[in-house]
């Protein structure tokens, strides 16, 4: 069974449909990132999925039980919120204590949270004292705390600087890997989902319009190569003439390579080298416009 | 250790810790209603109830109303706005539990602080007093705080309905403000035209003042309803409280 399954869920907000028959799973020990731009319905999706929101219809059930009907259902769920919030009158580990002791586990549960988060050595202070990033920690060990087997996590690295973002995504790899926690994560940043998940839902004004594992997204979106160049048109033109899908952006022409890779690119880019100036070729992490393109092309 | 259910006691800690200190809790109100119930005390009386509503009425009680109006509503619609109930209703705690931990701190908590400072300084001015009648003394006191608790439910259930700490407030104020207006009208006509059942409205609005009637002046007459009125009330708000939360509330 499941730990959490959501099937054609629909909800609406003053006649606005912002989730339009959303289905998904997580399963055991998994990690399933719901990737999509912003105003796609992810936050309300997640609300939905934790029985904090009403839904219009559909099926939820986290844990076997609809937790919008049975709190039971969050027993065994750690919750990371976009905005991660506490209380502002006590220490951070005086409100872990708290809340070890509303969620009824043992206040040793604490400390392994407090180390599992990385936030050791901050845990007496206010909430209000720590970084953004810290903020994050302490929330992270705040979903520890019930002993989770699954976390959802609501954009977990949004507001968060690159190194701090890639710090937490590593602390819930490792998590997943090592304790076998299942999370559920959003983000917008697709290759950011794609560094954890095993599985990528993309969301799309409300609609699932992608999902497979890793590698099917990956081969759905295809390797991406930036080359930069002063005459970026030219380059993009001569690029289209040999039946490649180029596109300038700024000095950069993006290249969707085919099934001819890298080495049909670079066949294609010695006929003109003499021409036209080549600054630098790379690969690129696709990100989530490209899955939308694709998406957009299939339909 | 074994695992445990879940618990609301510690909810209702945590949040009173949250709700119970400065800004969101005013000790200088505290402090000033117990100086102020210290100084009324000091009169002529035999009466327990009235050594409490020379402790409570009006300053007291006008100055908490104020508090909740402001305050207790606003602390409620923050609590909204910033997350924090979010996080609190992500705990395997059924809404309407964790509603009834939310309405001791933010509401009853500190009516019961904030009416029973004063009357424990009363108390203690007038100990004689108090102790030829204490039961009678603690309805009176019970009755501010079924009052105040009255006020306070309306105010709170502003602020879960707004979501807004600044629109809650001022929403608060207009509905405290419009409340004695009417208490204040229903007086004026009851002088006016000599009705007493106008009067005995008025008086039923104001419950501490039946029960002080009641408690004062065995002799003169206090029908059911006006006992009844303040406290139906309250019971009705509470429950539309409950049920909001409990059906209709969504995080913002």
């Amino acid at each position: 069974m499941p730990l959490l399954r959501a099937k054609d869920v629909v909800k609406s907000f003053a006649r606005r449909r912002v989730l339009d028959g959303v289905s998904l799973e997580v399963n055991e020990a998994e990690v399933v990132g719901i990737v999509g731009p912003n105003g796609a319905g992810k936050t309300t999706l997640i609300r939905v999925l934790l029985g904090l929101l009403r839904r219009d219809s559909g099926i939820v059930e986290l844990m076997g039980r609809d937790p919008f009907r049975d709190p039971r259902a969050r027993r065994g769920v750690g919750v990371v919120f976009e905005r991660p919030v506490m209380p502002s009158g006590l220490t951070v580990v005086e409100f872990l204590e708290y809340a070890a002791s509303i969620l009824g586990v043992p206040a040793s549960r604490v400390d392994w949270a407090i180390r599992a988060s990385g936030l050791e050595g901050h845990e007496h202070k206010f909430f209000n004292q720590l970084s953004a990033g810290l903020k994050q920690r302490a929330a992270l060990a705040h979903a520890l705390l019930a002993k989770p087997r699954l976390v959802v996590a609501d954009e977990p690295t949004s507001n968060l600087d690159p190194v701090e973002r890639v710090r937490i995504l590593d602390t819930i790899s490792e998590l997943a890997r090592g304790e076998g926690v299942a999370f559920l994560l959003t983000s917008h940043v697709l290759h950011e989902i794609v560094r954890v998940a095993d599985r990528v839902v993309v969301l799309y004004s409300g609609r699932v319009v992608a999902s497979g594992s890793i590698d099917e997204v990956s081969s759905m979106i295809g390797r991406i190569v930036r080359i930069r160049t002063p005459i970026p048109d030219r380059l993009a033109e001569h690029l289209r003439a040999s039946s490649f899908m180029a596109e300038v952006r700024g000095l950069s022409v993006i290249v969707r390579l085919g099934e001819g890779g890298a080495g049909e690119l670079l066949r294609a880019l010695a006929d003109i080298v003499d021409s036209i100036q080549v600054y630098d070729i790379d690969f690129v992490e696709a990100g989530l416009e490209e899955v939308l393109g694709r998406v957009g092309e299939a339909a | 250790m074994s695992e445990r259910q879940p618990r609301l006691a510690p909810l209702v800690m945590v949040d009173s810790a949250d709700s119970l200190k400065a800004p969101t809790f005013d000790f200088m109100l505290l402090v000033v209603s117990a100086i102020a119930a210290a100084l009324a005390s000091i009169e002529p009386t035999t009466n327990p109830a009235s050594v409490a509503d020379a402790a409570l009425d009006p300053a007291v009680v006008f100055a908490v109303s104020l508090y909740l109006a402001m305050r207790a509503s606003s602390g409620l619609a923050s609590l909204a706005s910033s997350g924090l109930l979010q996080l609190y209703l992500s705990y395997p705690l059924g809404r309407v539990g964790v509603a009834l931990a939310l309405y001791l701190s933010r509401i009853l908590l500190p009516v019961l602080v904030l009416v029973g400072a004063p009357l424990i300084v009363a108390a203690a001015i007038v100990p004689h007093v108090i102790a030829s009648a204490p039961l009678a003394y603690l309805e009176a006191y019970g009755a501010y705080v079924v009052y105040l608790t009255f006020l306070g439910t309306l105010f709170g259930l502003v602020g879960v309905a707004t979501k807004n700490s600044g629109t809650s407030a001022v929403a608060g104020l207009a509905i405290y403000f419009l409340y004695e207006g009417v208490y204040l009208l229903l007086n004026v006509m009851a002088t006016a035209r000599g009705s007493y059942t106008l009067h005995k409205v008025a008086m039923a609005m104001t419950f501490y003042s039946v029960v002080s009637l009641k408690l004062s002046s065995p002799g003169v007459p206090v029908s059911a309803w006006q006992l009844l009125l303040v406290p139906g009330l309250l019971v009705a708000l509470f429950i539309v409280y409950l049920v909001y939360m409990r059906w209709r509330f969504e995080p913002p």
